[in-house]
């Protein structure tokens, strides 16, 4: 996912996104759990308790539907009576009762007086009802009865929707009458059929909801009525009360998951509350309650347990019930505290939220920016995730390093193929095509204590690092060469530079003792005067080796690949005078190519060459052998003399600068050489080493490392005498 | 007094020609019945010692090539006829550890080698005079023309 895609999805109501997400996750996490639980029961216990459940709710169901029904036929007999206690009673005052009434039940739709005409009193009542505010008011039918009297609905209120049904004789529709005769008989009120309402009846007639009507039957006033004869006789009219089925079972407090529908006895539901979605009335499964008494046609309630509500019962118990307590807790305590806490919650969850989703996408962010790659590692040393960093360190994405070994990246040495621990201290890692990268890991457990916790780990290229310690490390040997040079530079000055100096200081003076002002100079004072000019010469020539020695620096810069031939060659130019006045003979073999600095190396191999022609034994043609071979993974050259040779005792001192092994007077050397050819050699990283018998002649040996396979060798021009 | 008629006689030790030439030129003109005597290096001066009278002090340069003034010090001294050999080093070399090296071996004086001729002819007086002790005196110090016990 990428930045912004995140960065995106928080544009919206964060935290309404966020407390959705996480009641989501809670509700998930519940219903996963409750049904893990139920899987626990028995099936048959399961069902059990789903019946006796089923049987519960239905029963209630049943007890609230008669609750609910008697409300009605209370409102009925309520009217019932209001009408009985005055027969005169105008439609004014009906009209008043009805709108009292209704206000205390909305589901009732309308009330009605139905009043008892037997066949002769039609038209007088028709023209009654005219003279007291109905004009238009008609019987309707008109045409013959059922029987010798007629039921005409004289009120109906509100005459808004019901005016239409003034003046209707309910005789005429026999289920209506069958009501009115029940009712008149039980003295009660009753229910009719199923039937379409008047306020229904102008609807398409796929569409009319199913209704029914309560009666209620109003006895004239004073009569007896304690046999059915006595209240066939003293009935005058009935209350009439519609209502529609679905008001009814809409009032019903139905479980979830739980449909309940209502039939008319013959299979037919006429109205519905359906609660799950898998009712069917017709399964076979349902539970069917028998309406009370009163009721005509035996209407049912019939009620079928969606799976939901199968679930809703595991949810009860066991487990299921402690998670469905805690759940509730948590959704409550959430309600709670939005509810309660207000805006101010609500502003302090969006900050909440706001902090929250910043700090991850910083973290991310961080993450991905890190210099170190991070790694989760589970406590096999499994990698169970890595950082974007995986691909700059590893060169590998970073999911390829999901499920592997941290071993297979870890590496004791730059070169050994063993694993390494994460305790070795150095270590490196593996790179996908196969180079080293030097890395420092940090282990850090996520459970501390937790034998089995997983870690983070976190992983660093050191490689910058480890070049400036070397770099630094380089610089410390230099400047600690430097100085010792210095201090062999100073230590030399005193010792050997003030020797001459003596000499000068002393010869000056005495000339300027032995010659004041006027004095000619005689040959004594120019034999001073050269011994002064000697003595200046050796200095000068003192100095400008010690320089020489000192500029030797590990110049990496000018190290290459290097003939040794092309080397040797130009020290013999520049030896040329020398050789030639000494008849030396310079043998030279096969020469490798080899990793050096040419100035240098022509500086090493001139020295040596001219020390051996300088200290050769007189009584013998010098002869001088250059050769090389190879010793394992070095070169060693040799430069052999045939020479006077130097003591064991003395070898130590020829390679100190101006040791001498030879007086003055016989060699004229400065000692300054083989100091210089050991420094090169030094600087080369190989050794100086001399092997020499006196009388028999002297071998110097030095170690080169041979150029690298596939470098080219510089062409050697102008190697200049130092 | 000498064979030859000279009152003491001064052997100096030192390789450089010019260097011998100068301390001899420094004798005629400040001792000139001291009999001055030059052995260029270790064989030299050990067949020298070893082969005819001792002379009264011996001039030792520290610094010769081969085996050098050190360990010339150290064979006088093993012999029977040097040890109560005065020697006298000298050195151009100011570094103590010189000095140490030196006393520790039995030198009777340690000298820094003047600069100027006069210096040097006040370096000849003072050994000449035998003042800087003999042996077991210890390590008399001379530096220029001051002479401190």
């Amino acid at each position: 996912m990428s930045t912004d895609a995140r960065a995106g999805s928080h544009t919206g109501p964060a935290w309404t996104r966020s407390v959705g997400w996480l009641a989501f996750l809670a509700v998930v996490l519940a219903g996963v759990g409750a049904t893990v639980a139920a899987q626990r029961y028995e099936r048959g216990v399961h069902d059990r308790e789903l019946r006796e459940r089923v049987d519960l709710v239905a029963r209630g169901l049943g007890d609230e539907m008669t609750a609910l029904l008697e409300t009605e036929f209370s409102a009925a007999a309520a009217t019932a009576a209001a009408v009985s206690a005055d027969p005169g009673l105008d439609r004014a005052s009906f009209s008043r009762f009805a709108t009292g009434m209704r206000a205390q039940l909305p589901s009732l739709l309308g009330i009605g007086y139905v009043r008892r005409v037997p066949e002769g009193d039609l038209e007088s009542l028709v023209a009654t009802m005219r003279r007291t505010g109905a004009p238009d008011f008609d019987v309707a039918p008109a045409g013959p009865t059922s029987g010798p009297e007629h039921a005409i609905l004289v009120y109906n209120e509100p005459a808004a929707s019901l005016r239409a049904s003034w003046g209707a004789d309910l005789r005429t529709d026999p289920d209506a009458a069958a009501a009115l005769d029940r009712a008149t008989a039980s003295g009660r009120p009753v229910l009719t059929r199923r039937l379409v309402l008047f306020v229904d009846r102008s609807l398409p007639a796929g569409e009319q909801p199913a209704g029914y009507v309560v009666y209620a039957p109003v006895y004239a006033p004073g009569a007896a009525l304690d046999t059915l004869e006595q209240r066939r006789e003293a009935v005058v009219g009935w209350a009439n009360l519609p209502f529609r089925a679905q008001d009814l079972l809409d009032q019903l407090e139905v479980p979830d998951g739980f449909s309940v529908a209502l039939d008319d006895g013959l299979g037919d539901t006429f109205a519905a509350v359906i609660g799950g979605a898998d009712a069917d009335f017709r399964s076979g499964d349902e539970t069917v309650i028998g309406l009370p008494a009163g009721l005509d046609g035996g209407w049912n309630l019939e009620m079928v347990p969606g799976s939901e509500f199968s679930a809703a019962l595991t949810d009860r118990s066991g487990f299921a019930v402690a998670i469905g307590l805690a759940l509730t807790a948590l959704l409550s305590g959430l309600v709670a505290l939005l509810a309660s806490g207000g805006r101010r919650w609500t502003r302090a969850a969006e900050r909440a939220t706001r902090t929250l989703a910043e700090s991850e996408q910083q973290l991310r962010a961080t993450i991905s920016a890190a210099p170190d790659l991070l790694l989760v590692v589970d406590h096999d040393g499994r990698i169970v995730s890595a950082s974007e960093r995986a691909r700059q360190l590893l060169g590998v994405e970073p999911r390829a390093l999901v499920g592997r070994s941290v071993e297979d990246i870890t590496r004791a040495s730059p070169s050994s193929d063993a694993p390494g621990g994460l305790d070795d201290g150095e270590l490196w890692a593996r790179r996908d095509d196969g180079a080293r990268v030097p890395v420092e890991v940090t282990s850090s457990p996520l459970r501390p204590g937790d034998p089995v916790t997983p870690s983070i780990l976190i992983v660093r290229d050191v490689t910058v690092r480890r070049q400036a310690q070397e770099s630094l490390a380089a610089h410390a040997r230099d400047l600690e060469r430097s100085n010792r040079d210095l201090e062999e530079f100073a230590s030399i000055a005193a010792h050997d530079l003030s020797e001459p100096l003596t000499v000068v200081g002393g010869y000056a003076d005495l000339l300027q003792q032995r010659y004041p002002p006027g004095q000619p100079l005689d040959e004594d004072a120019v034999v001073f005067l050269d011994t002064i000019t000697a003595a200046v010469q050796r200095m000068s020539a003192l100095l400008r080796g010690l320089l020489r020695v000192s500029r030797l620096r590990a110049d990496t810069q000018h190290l290459g690949p290097v003939e040794l031939r092309s080397v040797v060659d130009a020290a013999l130019a520049n030896l040329e005078a020398a050789v030639r006045e000494s008849g030396a003979v310079v043998d030279v073999g096969d020469l490798p190519t080899v990793w050096g600095d040419a100035e240098h190396l022509v500086q090493l191999v001139q020295n040596l060459v001219a020390n051996a022609i300088r200290y050769r034994d007189p009584s013998r043609h010098p002869v001088v052998t250059i050769t090389a071979v190879r010793a394992g993974p070095s070169w060693e050259v040799s430069v052999a003399d045939n020479g006077i040779g130097i003591a064991a005792e003395h070898q130590d001192r020829v390679f100190t600068m101006f040791g001498r092994v030879h007086s003055e007077r016989e060699k004229p050397g400065l000692g300054i050489g083989l100091a210089l050819c050991r420094r090169v050699v030094d600087l080369h990283g190989g050794e100086l080493r001399l092997a020499s018998e006196p009388g028999v002649g002297s071998t110097f040996t030095f170690t080169l490392q041979p150029a690298p396979t596939g470098s080219t060798s510089p062409i050697l021009s102008e190697v200049s005498e130092p | 007094m000498t064979a030859d008629g000279a009152d003491k006689v001064v052997l100096l030790v030192d390789d450089d020609p010019a260097w011998g030439r100068l301390t001899g030129e420094a004798f005629t003109e400040v001792a000139p019945h001291v009999r001055f005597e030059v052995a260029v290096d270790a064989a030299a001066a050990m067949a020298r010692l070893a082969g005819g009278p001792a002379p009264d002090v011996v001039l030792l340069d520290l610094n010769l090539p081969g085996t050098d003034g050190r360990e010339i010090l150290r064979q006088i001294r093993d012999c029977p006829w040097g040890r109560d050999l005065d020697v006298v080093v000298l050195s151009a070399s100011v570094a103590a550890s010189d000095r140490e090296h030196v006393a520790a071996l039995g030198a009777d004086a340690y000298l820094n080698k003047p600069f100027t001729f006069a210096e040097l002819c006040d370096l000849v007086r003072t050994v000449t005079s035998g003042s800087f002790g003999g042996p077991g005196g210890g390590v008399a110090e001379v530096d220029g023309n001051r002479t401190r016990r």
